[in-house]
């Protein structure tokens, strides 16, 4: 059941209304109102709304105090001047009353009119609020639907947002840019399982017919029965080599590298070493020149398994009696380590593919008799060409008169190339110098 | 029945063969596509055991170039042999001119068994199990009987039998006989088929019943049809 745990949780995704984690209880408000466009909806209503009651409430304050001054002043006046007749007086009281009565009606008009403004002001804007809300955010509709459409094995679906180059776009654009490099991720693990499940099916069929036939044959004798278990030993041991390199490879993938400055001439004598009885046994010899002091930004143990890769390479394709020659230098900001052997090397056309996971050498034309389905796994240079990479270095196979020569190229440690006052260039032509002697 | 395996896995194809010959094929083997083709091109074989993934030349090629070539008599049957197994793949092989399809790793019951559904379309008869007169042979149980009376014979003898039993009544050359009944080990210039044939019809000859291959003077042999 475990299998189908990502699928209910896309269930879930799709599902769930938009925007659930708003507000907590969902049974609280309509569907409507949990979202973040209403929010902002309101948020724009209630503050024109504020904004427009404080400018309206200035107006009639305002205006209320300049009739008020108004009156008295020409009360003031009228106090000051002489009383000419009663008469006069009374209607100027009359007079007086009618204009005070006057002001106070427009200002109630003023007010009955503020406030209905400000209601119709407030309606409006909530339609204005809502609708230009709604156009702002769009986008991010889109971008929802679009997540919630990518499902777990199909990521090839884009936002593809188009319009001005704003927030929203460049969130798209993200978006988009990390979905390229899951994709990128997911194709490429897609890709190993798929190769590695037909790379264990050739070990698996030789075991599995070897031990049908044997077993099925009533007049199997002692020779055939050894043969047998020759072959299961011989294709047992195909298995654990690509297993072992598919957990190297699986641990280079995962790994949280912390990089640090690695001594590549240590590490290849280090290295070095630890192949000098495999060699012996193999009756060759191992040479080691390396230039001292020279160091690299990257992971330690990746390094070295990149290295043991192409070493433990060379020593299988090696003829007997020959020497395998491990050399290092630096040159314009860069490390380069070659690693050459005697072997049957490789053809030209076939230099780029060896490096490719489950790569044949041979199927070509002439070459290495199985890369991979004969000794290897086929993984081991793919493996070297991941480390390299990750460590913003190069892999290639240079030529040689005889042989095979691997070079790694490793961006010298930045210190080390201002202490010398070298400066990086472009990576230069390998080169065979220590190669060669 | 002669059978040709192609696969680069050396100890894939010996143990192929091994088994193969054991049932009383006819089995030769080749490790690449070229040998393979080569192989075809001076043997008319009854069928072709193929791997897809092989250096030099894969699979699907040599099925092509076979598929492509004349043939005087029934062209070889094609059953390919891979570990890619998405249906596009063998659909793929299937019509570049495969007439089986198997994936490995395959149980070695089941190869046999379509290998004798292949030959069997050959023979156009029905089963495993073939009859002409009283005698009846059955390919999948290894077993011949004439008469319910049954009959030990020797791979080789059995398959000389089967030939036959797919052609009742139709003469067939010692040439024939030595191209699809034994493999390419055989020494043409032996009387190896002369004697086998001598063999079979004797151990067929139960008391008082005739022999059912007649020996016919300049042309070969002919299994009667009572």
């Amino acid at each position: 059941m475990a299998e189908f745990a990502p699928d209910i949780t896309v269930h879930e995704v799709r599902d769930g209304p938009p925007g659930t984690q708003v507000i907590e209880d969902p049974a609280l408000l309509p569907p409507a109102m949990r979202t973040v466009r209403f929010r902002l909806t309101l948020l724009y209503s209630v503050m024109l709304f504020g904004a427009a009651s404080i400018v309206i409430g200035g107006i009639y304050w305002g205006l209320s105090r300049s009739l008020d001054q108004q009156i008295s002043e020409e009360m003031a006046i009228r106090d000051a001047g002489p009383i000419a007749f009663d008469l006069e007086q009374d209607r100027m009281e009359e007079r007086r009353e009618f204009e005070i009565l006057v002001d106070q009606q427009t200002l109630e008009t003023l007010r009955n009119y503020s406030i209905g403004g400000l209601a119709a002001l407030f309606v409006m804007s909530f339609g204005v609020g809502w609708f230009t809300a709604g156009q702002v955010l769009m986008p991010i509709g889109r971008i929802t639907r679009v997540a919630q459409d990518i499902q777990a094995t199909d990521l090839s679906r884009r936002i593809g947002l188009l319009g001005p180059d704003d927030d929203l776009k460049q969130l798209a654009d993200t978006f988009d840019a990390m979905l390229d490099r899951l994709q990128r991720a997911f194709d490429n693990q897609q890709r190993l399982i798929h190769d590695t499940s037909h790379e264990l099916r050739n070990p698996l069929a030789v075991l599995r017919t070897n031990l049908d036939v044997t077993l099925s044959d009533p007049d199997a004798d002692i020779e055939q029965y050894q043969h047998t278990i020759e072959v299961a030993q011989r294709s047992s041991e195909r298995m654990s080599k690509l297993v072992d390199d598919l957990l190297a490879y699986a641990r280079h993938e995962a790994a949280a590298r912390v990089e640090g400055p690695v001594d590549v001439t240590q590490l290849l004598s280090d290295l070095v070493g630890e192949f000098v009885g495999p060699a012996e046994q193999a009756n060759l010899s191992l040479v080691l020149d390396a230039e001292p002091e020279m160091r690299v930004l990257g992971h330690d143990r990746s390094l070295e398994q990149a290295v043991a890769n192409l070493l433990a390479n060379a020593v299988r394709f090696a003829p007997e009696a020959s020497a395998i020659v491990v050399s290092a230098g630096a040159e314009t900001g860069w490390v380069w380590i070659t690693v050459a052997d005697s072997g049957p090397g490789i053809a030209p056309d076939e230099r780029e593919r060896v490096f490719q996971r489950y790569a044949r050498a041979g199927e070509g034309e002439a070459g290495r008799p199985h890369l991979a389905g004969g000794k290897g796994s086929g993984l081991g240079l793919a493996i070297v060409r991941e480390i390299v990479q990750a460590h913003r270095g190069e892999v290639s196979l240079i030529d040689s008169p005889v042989g095979a020569t691997f070079a790694i190229w490793l961006p010298r440690l930045a210190e080390d190339v201002e202490t010398t006052g070298e400066f990086r260039l472009r990576r230069p032509r390998p080169r065979r110098k220590a190669a060669a002697t | 029945m002669r059978i040709l395996v192609v696969d680069d896995e050396v100890d894939l194809a010996e143990a192929i063969a091994r088994g193969l010959r054991r049932e009383g094929y006819a089995v030769d083997v080749a490790y690449d596509g070229e040998e393979a083709l080569e192989k075809a091109r001076l043997t008319p074989y009854d069928l072709i055991c193929l791997d897809i993934t092989m250096p030099k030349l894969d699979g699907r090629a040599v099925t092509r170039a076979i598929r492509a070539e004349e043939y005087h008599g029934e062209p070889p049957r094609i059953l390919m042999l891979t570990a890619r197994d998405e249906v596009q793949e063998r659909v793929a092989g299937l019509d570049d001119g495969a007439d089986d399809y198997l994936v490995k790793p395959f149980a070695f019951p089941e190869l046999s068994a379509r290998i004798r559904t292949l030959m069997r379309r050959d023979a156009a008869s029905g089963g495993s199990v073939m009859q002409v007169g009283d005698i009846v042979l059955d390919a999948a149980a290894h077993s011949v009987t004439r008469g319910g009376t049954p009959i030990g014979l020797t791979s080789k003898e059995f398959a000389l039998l089967r030939y036959f039993m797919a052609r009742p009544g139709v003469v067939v050359s010692q040439e024939e006989l030595l191209d699809h009944v034994w493999d390419e080990n055989a020494d043409p210039f032996t009387n190896t088929v002369r004697v086998t044939v001598g063999t079979l019809r004797r151990k067929l000859t139960l008391d008082g019943t005739e022999a059912p291959i007649e020996t016919v003077i300049g042309a070969g042999y002919r299994l009667l049809i009572p």
